[in-house]
């Protein structure tokens, strides 16, 4: 059976996440990933990334007053979404 | 203990204490000894004392809150690889606010005169009291120390370095023991521990016993500002440092009232109206501190539920 660390593109989600919310970041994404794209982690596709990042970035938002931050954070999911 | 249940036990568990405190504190016999020693009638007595009843039950409010809501964040984590290091440090916080709920009730119920005539005076009392606070630090002490350990262990970089900290301990531990050594048995000094006791005693199990309480009390201090300050994430990290602060506040001031607890015989020139309040203040402190952490849980809590 697949899990989500065989996914190279959630592992990359995660660890972007990590630089803004350490700890508890694979818990964040994966929140995320079941209750706004309806899938398991291991199943995000390059095809979930605008949506996933539109929701990452909502959530951010609501967790730091820094825009900065939001605006890094959206920045280096864009540049993922795009190599993919 | 289950997320949702917990807010319900802590706070009814809290009224029972703080309505047992104010019980023995105002409708039981107040000491005669203690209203000639002042001049006061019961009535005065009592209306001296009240502020402080309530500013104390206030602050046994502010910990209570803290512990439920840091709690509640680590029951959220606890199956996660930081959940076991954070549910260790609230287990920790809930000996602290266990002890100084505890200490308060016990100096409250030992003032009535037939509870401290059944526990063999104020001396017995005194002795008592001290061993109660003490085991019940070196218990909190302990629990704080191993969860931020266990934070510590989770970044995989060299353990920090303690050796100029533990060296100033030492130092200080030193003359700590010195001072009881020089100054047995207190002669003048009725209201100290050491007056009651031997100076083996004095110096191996309150001396000493204060000692390991303040190594494993920096201890986890020094290893959660450690693990604040390395742990990856700026958001997670700015939530984390309210409990750092908080944490800070409450092991530095649970330091210093064992200090002042301890060595109020070289402190019997200042009248009692001063060292009153200092205490009053570093216990209020400690509420602030369980403030902070309660501000620190509500932030990563908000993480753990969007």
């Amino acid at each position: 059976m697949a899990t989500a660390t065989d996914n190279q593109l959630y592992s990359n989600v995660v660890q972007i996440t990590q630089s803004f919310l350490g700890p508890a970041s694979q818990r964040f994404i994966d929140r995320q990933i079941k209750t706004h794209i309806n899938k398991e982690p291991y199943e995000l596709s390059a095809g979930d990334m605008q949506k996933l990042a539109e929701w990452l970035k909502v959530a951010i938002a609501l967790l730091t007053e820094d825009e900065k931050t939001v605006n890094n954070y959206t920045e280096s999911l864009r540049k993922l979404g795009s190599t993919k | 203990m289950h997320i949702r249940t917990l807010p319900k036990k802590v706070y009814s568990g809290l009224v029972i204490l703080i309505g047992l405190y104010i019980f023995a504190s105002f409708f039981t016999p107040v000491n005669q000894e203690t209203l000639d020693a002042y001049n006061i009638s019961s009535t005065q007595l009592r209306l001296i004392t009240l502020p402080a009843l309530l500013i104390v039950s206030g602050i046994w409010a502010a910990t209570a809150y803290g512990f439920t809501h840091f709690k509640q964040y680590a029951l959220i984590i606890k199956d996660s690889p930081d959940g076991k290091g954070i549910n260790t440090l609230a287990n920790g916080l809930g000996l602290v606010a266990l002890q100084l709920v505890t200490t308060g009730i016990f100096s409250s119920v030992t003032a009535i005169k037939t509870v401290e005539d059944g526990l063999g005076g104020p001396g017995s009392i005194l002795v008592i009291s001290t061993i109660l606070g003490l085991v019940l630090n070196l218990a909190a002490f302990y629990v704080l120390k191993k969860g931020a350990g266990q934070l510590v262990k989770l970044l995989k970089k060299p353990r920090p370095q303690t050796v100029i900290w533990l060296l100033l301990l030492g130092a200080i531990s030193v003359f700590y023991l010195y001072l009881i050594e020089i100054g047995y048995p207190f002669p003048s000094a009725t209201d100290s521990v050491y007056h009651h006791i031997s100076l083996s005693a004095a110096l191996l199990l309150v001396g000493l016993g204060n000692i390991i309480c303040w190594y494993l009390a920096l201890s986890a201090a020094f290893n959660l500002w450690y693990y604040q300050n390395h742990v990856q994430g700026i958001i997670y990290k700015s939530a984390l440092r309210l409990l750092a602060r908080g944490m800070y506040v409450i092991v530095g001031c649970s330091i210093i009232i064992q200090l002042l607890s301890t060595l109020n015989n070289s402190l019997e020139d200042l009248s009692l109206a001063p060292l009153l309040f200092v205490l009053y203040v570093l216990i209020a402190a400690i509420g602030l501190g369980f403030v902070f952490i309660a501000q620190s849980a509500k932030k990563l809590r908000k993480i753990e539920e969007l």
